[in-house]
């Protein structure tokens, strides 16, 4: 049934905009609680008793009754109706009686009535009629006039227009021939108590009153042209000749005269709550005299105890419990005395998997409602502990084995924190919660009291900045995927609160944020109307008045115009202030690189990689400035160092550092072989299958090599697949196993349960089996899921993070959506075909350093001669050089042989460079020097 | 045999196609020489080079050709390199395609591929050819194969197993350049071979690890062989049950990444191919790096006396 049915059923309309009474039909007199809920009862019995009770109509509109039964079981908002159920009526009762029922009057302009007694009026004249009412904004002089008006254009008669009025709820509200349910709605029953409301003689007074006073305004208007063709050429002849003739006007009269007239004041938009009582910044305080003693019971128990008994594990998991309710309000030592008790306890108890997974199970439980503000607390301080664990060295193997599960639990989206501190790991859990509190606005009545603790923790593990950064990602993410702030005040409650951590005078994120926000299309000028008049009335942002606020159907053009209005109050403020003028993007661009430009070549690869990512911001801030958005540029640039810091900082955890084997090695192989001597096969099947239970996770090189040689050669054929089993379902964590498995691979013996192991090992899709390439990619899988698992793909992480952020940096330079997470070497290639696309629509005479089909041949053939992909990123890195220079000299014909000798010289340095990163920087300062001349100014000598 | 034809065919299109050696006239050959080639014949050629001079880039490159035919391929590389320096533009293209002919016939198939992306990357033509046509392709699936070669024999050499990682190492151009690029990380890959000849396998257990008890020959009960404690069988006491050469962990996990890294080819992280090559810097696919690739001192030009000297 559709929800037009079902209302019709329920309520006797479709309509759903009738107000409470109406909607249990209740009446101002009879709206006590008790009848309430009766009404509700009653409405809620014949809702479940019809079929289809629990389709999605029949929730909401149970809803809706739920939420009018709230309303008006609520003592103060039902005053509040009752009180304007009166003064509507009142308003109405300034006329004639009130009319009999509705049903006894035709029409009389010839509008049918229906067997119901509802009148049959033209559609347009009851929508004209309506929004007369509602444009006056309800029953008063001004809604007269519009009404009757309204009629007097749809030629209806006067006793007919009052009929509609009186009946407007009828024909409204529910279709033809349909019964009204509930009372009449106060705003026509001006006559229910017999008080006159209005009268005939009084709607055809104001019709007359209005035709009158159409025609007067007809000849005043031709009045008006008339005096207008005559006096304006008189005045503009007389004007003229005052200019000519008489003294220049004072400047300083003209310029007053020139300013513009003070902006006309705009209704304000509803604006964002205020949080009292719900303050971000908690006070801390040291560990309480009865945690600490818990903390320092717990690490005595754990020093003295050899196994995991339960007094420690209750101590343990009250310890644990605390600390993730309350660590927010603990000062930094507190935070730190309890993760070390904790970490200790765990080195010295989690020495078997059970304890091991207790213990962390209590670091990090199960929680099915972790949006709730503990919850959140909880999950931010379980992620920042996994990180603390997953960085220590030494963790026994059950333990690290355990703190693996569940920190892949958290960080199995995005971009993992790859520093092993509390507070990145925190921060990061934090930020992959912004979604699904974004979506909570919507549905969960707590939602604000979550961000307030989100915020809470936020402030507690960032720095202001870092703070900032994060409340603005959640309040870009709050408007453009949040509910409609003029309509929820959740939602603006937590904006409200998200504004508190921002700095937006003093923080050029903050300006860059919210100038963008206003670029945004999936930004509504609705909810920049609740944020420009939070602006306003909270003076955020000096020099704003009313007429800053965004009206609500704001286009493009009018938000683009009151973005500059922001720009510009920043900007004066700052000279208000005695700040010196800003300077231009492009000066302030060039400045900074020329500074880079001549800082000295460093020596270690990893130091050359820095500068080329610093070089390399530079370069993408200039795209920024040619694209007219200096203050995203200068946003990019300021959050160079944080981020160079942050990748450098990075080494990831290491979570295939190598288990130590448990058992004695070679033990279960003699079992084995005594079995397959005896040709025990029952035995030999229940030696691998218990294998697992006995040795855990990992097994030592001859164990590892006798149960790879079962999988790949065992016979009968059951016990390679038993043994096949065992590895993928209990050892895809043990290297030794899975590298004796690559190195007893045969090239062609290659078959359908050894490839589907393998994939589950690795999670690699390998080739069909019976393709020629199956065995290299197979024991490639193989091969890197075990280097991965020894730790030794992350020898020099820091070399990956810092290409991983070259490559965020090349994304940020183009001018267009990207994918989330880009190779270095695909990014480089964008932003190659970005410059393509500039240099399409040039014809240059004399194109440098080569014809564009060339140069995009050269940079095909570069990154396929540079096969590894650190060559393949400066394949792709020189061609977008080349491309750059196209596209300059083509700009700047002039600065042609100034590009031509900065080409030659990069290819001399380029050969004499010492290694790969090296080129890159001197590639990357190359491409400074081709900005520099595109934005004019002479490439520096030197200096790569 | 279809694949011999193919290559074949190949080899004849890429002849063709290299005006060089095809024998057809450079980019300048038209221009007329000086003396026939008759008489140019005649004269034994140390007196030709010494007839050579910078201003006649064509006769360097002419006598490069020569010096091709007569099997002097280092000589030939002389001239070309010469010939390209003096004018890129007119013989710059020509000298890398008979470069590239000449590495090709010293079977250096890196060079060779290097040689034609340069050249290609030196036509004026707006069809350029393709890196398919350049070969770089099959150069690359040569190059992942052969990695993969080499990564069997190491992992057989990790399991002690020395007769098969003999046998899994097919010695090519490719194998060679990458058995070399290994040697820079750990050691001469010769000596693996060398260890691999000495120890085709655990001479006991026959690397199966495990072996008879030696004292009860596999027949003791429970309890009753003081060797095996009745188990029958013991861990093999000549290797301890890991027969083959013992690796450090470090030197096991550098050896993982060096072997994940060359076959990953552009799919490997940047830390990975580091561990490959140290970061080594990338050729510049530049004309004027010709001399710099062959170590060719291009300031001595003329030929006097039997030794090449400044003008």
């Amino acid at each position: 049934m559709t929800p037009e049915a079902l209302r019709l059923e329920i309520l006797g309309t479709t309509s759903g905009r009738i107000g409470p009474f109406a909607l249990l039909g209740l009446t101002p007199d009879r709206c006590e609680p008790h009848h309430v809920r009766t009404a509700v009862d009653s409405l809620l019995a014949r809702i479940d008793a019809r079929a289809g009770s629990d389709d999605a109509a029949a929730d909401a509109l149970r809803r809706e009754i739920r939420a009018a039964a709230s309303l008006l079981l609520n003592a103060e908002a039902r005053r509040a109706l009752i009180d304007d159920y009166h003064k509507v009526r009142q308003s109405v009762a300034a006329g004639s009686p009130a009319p009999a029922a509705p049903a006894a009057r035709a029409g009389s302009n010839g509008s049918a009535r229906t067997a119901s007694g509802a009148p049959n009026y033209p559609p347009a004249f009851l929508r004209d009629l309506l929004a007369a009412w509602v444009s006056a904004g309800g029953w008063n002089g001004k809604a007269r006039h519009r009404i009757i008006a309204a009629g007097a254009q749809h030629g209806v008669s006067g006793e007919a227009l009052l009929d509609a009025i009186l009946t407007m709820p009828v024909t409204l509200a529910t279709p033809r021939d349909t019964p009204l349910v509930g009372p009449p709605p106060a705003a026509f029953a001006g006559g229910l108590d017999g008080a006159p409301a209005l009268n005939v003689s009084d709607v055809l007074s104001y019709r007359d009153a209005h035709e009158a006073a159409k025609r007067n305004l007809f000849v005043a208007m031709m009045a008006f042209l008339a005096c207008a063709a005559i006096v304006v050429p008189f005045a503009v002849w007389v004007f003229f000749q005052i200019n000519v003739a008489g003294p220049k006007p004072d400047p300083a009269v003209t310029a007053a005269l020139n300013t513009p007239t003070a902006p006309i004041k705009r209704p304000a938009a509803p604006t964002l709550p205020t949080i009292e009582n719900e303050n971000i910044n908690l006070p801390v305080s040291p560990l309480s005299q009865t945690f600490a003693g818990v903390l320092e019971q717990l690490d005595r128990d754990s020093a003295a105890a050899s196994t995991l008994d339960q007094t420690t594990l209750n101590l343990f998991a009250s310890a644990a419990t605390q600390g993730r309710k309350q660590w927010m309000v603990f000062d930094g030592a507190g935070r730190e005395r309890l993760r070390d008790v904790l970490v200790s306890a765990i080195y010295r108890l989690g020495r078997d998997q059970a304890s091991a997974a207790s213990l962390v199970s209590l670091l990090d439980p199960e929680q099915p409602r972790w949006m709730a503000p503990d919850g959140l607390t909880g999950r931010a301080w379980s992620v920042g502990m996994l990180a603390v664990l997953m960085r220590e060295p030494d963790l026994p193997a059950p333990v690290r084995s355990v703190v693996e599960q569940h920190w892949r639990r958290h960080v199995s989206t995005g971009a993992p924190p790859r520093s092993g501190d509390f507070d990145a790991a925190a921060r990061f859990a934090l930020r992959e919660m912004i979604t699904p509190l974004v979506g909570a606005v919507t549905i969960e009545s707590g939602a604000v009291e979550s961000w307030i603790a989100w915020l809470q923790c936020v402030t507690t593990v960032s720095d202001k900045d870092q703070a900032e950064g994060l409340a603005l990602e959640s309040a870009r993410q709050l408007l453009v995927e949040g509910p409609d702030l003029s309509t929820s005040d959740s939602a603006g409650r937590v904006l409200a609160a998200l504004f508190s951590a921002v700095r937006w005078n003093d923080s050029t994120a903050a300006r860059s944020a919210l100038l963008a926000w206003w670029d945004e299309p999936r930004i509504s000028a609705d909810d920049l109307a609740v944020v420009s008049s939070w602006i306003v009335s909270t003076g955020a942002i000096p020099g704003l008045d009313d007429s800053f606020i965004v009206p609500t159907d704001a286009g493009a053009e009018q938000r683009a115009e009151l973005r500059q209005r922001l720009a510009e109050a920043w900007a004066a403020a700052g000279q208000a202030a005695g700040a010196a003028p800003a300077r231009t993007g492009i000066d302030d661009w060039i400045f900074r690189a020329d500074r880079l430009l001549t800082e000295p070549v460093r020596v270690t690869p990893e130091e050359l990689l820095v500068q080329t990512i610093n070089v390399a911001f530079h370069n993408s801030a200039a795209a920024l400035v040619w694209a007219g958005r200096p203050e995203d540029a200068a946003l990019l640039l300021s959050g160079v160092e944080s981020r160079l810091a942050d990748a450098r900082l990075a080494t990831e955890v290491d979570p295939g550092r190598a288990q130590a084997p448990i058992g004695g090695d070679g033990e279960w192989a003699v079992q084995y072989f005594r079995a397959a001597k005896n040709n025990d096969r029952e035995g030999m099947k229940q030696l691998i299958e218990r294998l697992p239970s006995d040795i855990a996770g990992e097994l030592g090189p001859i164990n590892a090599a006798v149960l790879a040689d079962i999988a790949l050669n065992g016979q009968p054929r059951d016990m390679r697949d038993v043994a096949l089993d065992t590895i993928a379902g209990s050892y895809a964590s043990g290297p030794n196993v899975l590298l004796a498995l690559a190195d007893k691979m045969i090239p062609d013996r290659s078959d359908g349960e050894l490839s589907a192991a393998i994939e589950r090992i690795t999670t690699e899709d390998l080739p069909d089996p019976r393709d020629e390439q199956w065995y290299r990619v197979a024991r490639l899988a193989l091969l890197r899921r075990a280097a991965y698992l020894r730790g030794a793909l992350n020898a020099n992480a820091v070399i990956d993070s810092l290409g991983d952020l070259l490559a965020a940096v090349y994304a940020d330079r183009l001018l267009r959506t990207t994918p989330s997470s880009l190779d270095p070497a695909e990014a480089a290639k964008l932003s190659f075909e970005q410059w393509v696309e500039v240099a399409r629509p040039m014809q240059p005479i004399a194109p440098l350093p080569a014809t564009l089909h060339q140069i995009t041949h050269r940079a095909a053939i570069r990154a396929a001669v540079l096969d590894d992909p650190i060559g393949r990123f400066h394949a792709w890195q020189m061609a977008t050089l080349e491309a750059a220079c196209y596209v300059t000299s083509s700009e700047r014909p002039a600065a042609r042989q100034e590009l031509a000798d900065l080409l030659d010289s990069t290819t001399q340095r380029l050969a004499a460079s010492r290694n790969a990163m090296e080129q890159l920087l001197i590639a990357e300062r190359a491409l400074t020097k081709v900005w520099e001349v595109r934005f004019g100014q002479a490439a520096r000598g030197g200096g790569f | 045999m279809q694949r011999a034809l193919i290559t074949t065919l190949c080899a004849m299109l890429l002849l063709a196609a290299t005006p060089s050696l095809a024998q057809e006239p450079p980019p300048a050959a038209a221009a007329p020489a000086e003396s026939s080639p008759a008489d140019q014949g005649a004269l034994s050629m140390d007196a030709r080079l010494e007839q050579l001079s910078p201003s006649d880039p064509e006769a360097y490159f002419l006598l490069g050709e020569e010096a091709i035919d007569e099997a002097q391929l280092d000589l030939a590389v002389r001239l070309f390199v010469l010939a390209a320096r003096f004018d890129g533009d007119r013989f710059g293209r020509s000298a890398c395609l008979a470069l590239a002919e000449i590495e090709k016939r010293r079977g250096r198939s890196m060079e060779e591929r290097d040689l034609r992306s340069l050249a290609a990357l030196l036509s004026d033509s707006e069809t350029v050819e393709s890196p398919e046509a350049l070969g770089l392709k099959e150069a690359e699936r040569e190059f992942r194969r052969a990695a993969s070669l080499l990564s069997s024999m190491l992992g057989f050499y990790r399991q002690g197993d020395g007769q098969k990682a003999l046998a899994a190492l097919e010695l090519n151009d490719a194998t060679q350049r990458l058995a070399k690029e290994f040697g820079r990380s750990f050691g001469s890959i010769g000596q693996i071979m060398s260890f691999c000849r000495n120890y085709p396998r655990c001479p006991t257990c026959r690397n199966e690890r495990i072996i008879k008890c030696p004292s009860c020959h596999g027949g003791a009960s429970p309890g009753q062989c003081a060797l095996c404690g009745g188990q029958q069988f013991i861990i093999c006491n000549i290797c301890g049950g890991e027969p083959g050469e013992r690796i450090a962990p470090t030197d096991l996990d550098s050896m993982l990444l060096f072997e994940v890294a060359l076959q990953s080819g552009e799919q490997a992280s940047w830390s990975a191919r580091m561990a490959v090559d140290q970061a080594r810097a990338r050729p510049v696919l530049d004309l004027s790096m010709l001399p710099r690739w062959y170590e060719i001192n291009t300031t001595l030009t003329v030929y006097r006396d039997g030794q090449w000297t400044m003008p």
